[in-house]
């Protein structure tokens, strides 16, 4: 970044990238200093004049480092750093730039990362709320930094993230004059890809911006909040509290009342569930923002209703209950009334599978939403936990044994076919079929020596997410990260999963009890591209995450092409490309599989490495693009039915 | 008086309409219903009381008669009317049968209803073609993305 004179007022001592890389290990200060070693790859231990990948020595210094916390007179980046810590900012992810921010947010002591690419960064903050319900900040220098994040905010907006973005923006006093460089108007630019943005441009009022913003990011239908922090905001000098303006008390600005839901409403629902035959829940992720899932159990159970997940994020509803119909898709048309809560992300009709003759009740904790897209017969404005625990309050304990029988039996005819899918899978035995990772990777996740309920997955990819997802189960929140969601980016799974390695390795929120466990991402060899580079920052960080990527040299699009002899080119990669040898090279651990049966036996290495090591790992499985087509490979691509396990739009 | 059984079909229709699952619902002749419905296109739906057949015609393009999605669609409505199916998902054969034709590749999927039971046969036609679009959706994504313009992302 080339630095105007007003951005030199500042000691270079201050904005140096050097400082600025301190700052950021301090996110490393929950890693063992030890785990801070050299990785030796094979080459290195051939040749002695090859160095090996190497943590620089800063990582553990940083590690033992003491924050100095800012007291009066503080600046205006001091200022926002403290009003994020006292409004618990759990972790900010970043790239060089915008440094008065990012160095203060680190001092307050919060767990700060630097990544190599914003928008990856942007995308590690998504997935951290996503698996934790916390907000979680991205930032990024002015310009370039900036619209490198334009698609991980378009992604957060769209899955309803509470994703703080955070760009500087060079000086008030340089504006339309073009010096300099890296010169643009931001807000413009996130318009419609967030739920509030401001550029600052009042020293004063920093913390009141600050302090609405999170006023933003934690109520109604969090998405992200997008602040611009010029030079004379952030370097602006504050003796005392009451030289900002309006309030630096937060109880004078601040409450933790919840809209709850009109006593009418709650009667009209629980007449309408009470005369149901085949009632549902859909869950979706206003239960996990509002932390509802306790009193969506109870409701569950009190009523008998079955519940199935949809959403950004998936295990608010464990899939152990006989009360799950995630795995039940057949079973979705049966619902005569459904319970839509917290579903922000709202389907048209005919886009969830439930049929033309059901009745809906949507729980909603903005009245705006309520009865877009889809036909409503009760609307209830609601915090969705107030709304689930008046329901189970007011509902009698009711049975629906035939409808409860009808959903096991769907559940059986599903995993049935998943049965005869992988029997198909594992019969091709020159690559390696989607269906035999999938089957794998669910046994070894929930039915071999791992605790159901421990393994954080982010489900990414674009054909093998179809396969995975049948596959993939929830059994404690936060335990999901349903990918790329609604948006449908490609390539961000390496991202998210570094966001949620950062969740479960600092233990926050949901991710408590899993502490440091390896966190699991499966990609394509589309998606992995864009983000690949990032299993450095993994390795740099010592973040356990293993990542499978199906390699079947084409974008999953091919096959739209596939008739058509001048575009299908367009859609293939070479073939048989060494993504693992490309992590070898960023610090991680490469497998390469080429035949469904060496699979498991990789994922089993990767894992312990994740244990032992602390490292990242990357499973290149090799499979072929015409495993998509139906003819020559049963069952071909694959489609979704939502929600459920399969979700994938909302 | 008695209502017509067309009146009855007009009805039940009007349901769904008045309910927001149908769009645009019209009759543009007797008997001749239209409506956006299941992948925001336009359905048609025709009635013919003479022979007590509700027909969405030409619902599913680009299926030629003898092709294997042919042969597995007929199978599919078959299995509508298997007993081991719940109540509320079959279609009874003692009140309403289910069949399909194809003309230069363009599905068309009838419901002869029994002893005019239109209302019964409205419900579970509705339900039925609903059931047959998940099902494309599950098993057959390429298809929609070829034939209903269904983004392939």
């Amino acid at each position: 970044m080339k630095e105007t004179p007003e951005t030199n007022k500042k000691t270079k001592a201050d904005v140096s990238r050097r400082k600025f890389i301190t700052r950021a290990a301090i996110g490393a200060g929950a890693t063992a200093v030890s785990a801070f070693s050299e990785t030796k790859a094979a080459s290195a231990i051939d040749n002695p004049d090859i160095k090996p990948i190497k943590v620089p020595d800063e990582f553990a210094l940083a590690a033992k480092a003491q924050f100095a916390k800012a007291e009066f007179p503080m600046t205006g980046a001091q200022v926002f750093a403290r009003v994020c810590k006292e409004e618990g900012l759990a972790v900010l992810f970043s790239c060089p730039g915008n440094y008065s921010i990012v160095n203060a947010i680190a001092q307050e002591g919060i767990p700060t990362y630097s990544g190599r690419h914003e928008g990856a960064m942007c995308h590690a903050a998504d997935g951290f709320c996503r698996v934790t319900g916390e907000v979680a900040a991205a930032s990024g220098t002015e310009g370039p930094g900036f619209t490198d994040m334009i698609n991980a905010i378009a992604a957060a907006n769209a899955a309803r993230s509470p994703v703080l973005v955070l760009a500087s923006n060079m000086a008030i006093v340089n504006e339309d004059t073009e010096a300099g460089i890296q010169l643009g108007y931001q807000q413009p630019t996130t318009e419609g890809l967030k739920k509030y943005g401001k550029r600052l441009i009042t020293p004063k009022r920093i913390h009141e911006y600050g302090a609405y913003a999170f006023r933003q990011l934690r109520t109604g239908v969090p998405r992200p909040v997008h602040l611009d922090f010029p030079a004379e905001v952030t370097r602006a000098k504050f003796e005392k509290p009451s030289d900002l303006d309006y309030y630096y008390d937060k109880t004078k600005y601040r409450t933790t009342a919840k809209p709850y839901p009109n006593p009418k409403d709650i009667t009209a629902a629980v007449e309408l569930l009470k005369q149901a035959q085949r009632p549902m829940i859909v869950s979706s992720n206003g239960v996990f923002y509002s932390r509802a899932w306790d009193a969506l159990k109870t409701l569950a159970e009190k009523a008998q209703i079955p519940v199935v997940e949809s959403g950004a994020m998936k295990g608010q509803f464990s899939d152990a209950s006989p009360l799950s119909a995630n795995a039940a898709p057949g079973a979705l048309a049966s619902a005569d009334v459904v319970v839509l809560v917290g579903q922000y992300c709202m389907p048209t009709v005919g886009e969830f599978a439930f049929g033309p003759d059901a009745k809906y009740i949507r729980i909603d904790p903005v009245a705006e939403d309520i009865g877009r897209n889809l036909p409503i017969d009760v609307g209830m404005v609601s915090c969705e936990k107030a709304a689930l625990e008046a329901l189970a309050e007011a509902m009698p304990a009711m049975k629906h044994d035939a409808w409860i029988a009808e959903i096991a039996a769907a559940r059986k005819k599903f995993e049935d076919e998943l049965e005869t899918f992988y029997a198909k899978g594992a019969s091709y035995t020159d690559a390696v079929h989607p269906a035999v990772i999938a089957k794998e990777l669910s046994d070894f996740m929930y039915r071999g020596k791992l605790p159901k309920e421990q393994t954080t997955f982010v489900a990414g990819g674009y054909g093998i997410a179809r396969y995975v997802r049948r596959w993939l189960r929830g059994y404690r929140p936060g335990q999901i990260l349903n990918g790329a969601y609604q948006y449908g980016a490609i390539g961000p799974d390496v991202g998210y999963a570094v966001g949620a390695a950062v969740a479960v390795r600092h233990g926050v929120s949901v991710q408590a009890a899993h502490k440091s466990a390896p966190v699991i991402c499966v990609t394509g060899d589309a998606g992995i591209g864009y983000t690949i580079m990032e299993l450095e920052t993994a390795s740099k960080y010592r973040l356990p995450i293993i990542v499978i990527v199906y390699n079947n040299n084409a974008w999953g699009t091919w096959t739209g092409s596939s008739r058509s002899p001048v575009t299908l080119s367009l859609h293939l990669f070479q073939e048989n490309v060494r993504y693992d040898k490309v992590a070898e090279g960023l610090g991680a651990h490469g497998e390469y599989v080429t035949k469904p049966t060496d699979f498991r036996a990789a994922l089993e290495r990767a894992y312990q490495i994740a244990i032992k090591e602390s490292r990242p790992s990357l499973i290149n499985c090799q499979a072929k693009k015409e495993f998509w087509v139906r003819q020559q490979y049963e069952p071909g691509f694959l489609g979704t039915v939502e929600p459920g396990c399969m979700s994938y739009n909302h | 008086m008695a209502k017509s059984q067309l009146q009855v079909i007009r009805e039940s229709l009007q349901t769904y309409a008045d309910r927001g699952i149908f769009r645009e619902f019209s009759e543009s002749k007797t008997g001749q219903f239209h409506f956006v419905w299941l992948l925001h296109r336009e359905m048609n739906l025709q009635v013919d009381t003479a022979t007590q057949t509700l027909r969405f015609k030409q619902l599913l393009p680009g299926i030629p008669t003898g092709s294997a999605l042919h042969a597995e669609l007929k199978k599919f409505l078959t299995e509508r009317h298997d007993r081991r199916l719940p109540e509320h998902r079959r279609v009874d054969r003692r009140r309403a049968e289910v069949s399909c034709s194809s003309r230069g590749g363009m599905v068309s999927i009838s419901l002869k209803v029994k002893k005019n039971q239109y209302t019964y046969g409205v419900n579970r036609l509705v339900n039925l073609i609903h059931d047959l679009f998940v099902y494309l959706r599950d098993k057959h994504p390429d298809y929609l993305v070829e034939n209903f313009d269904v983004p392939q992302e």
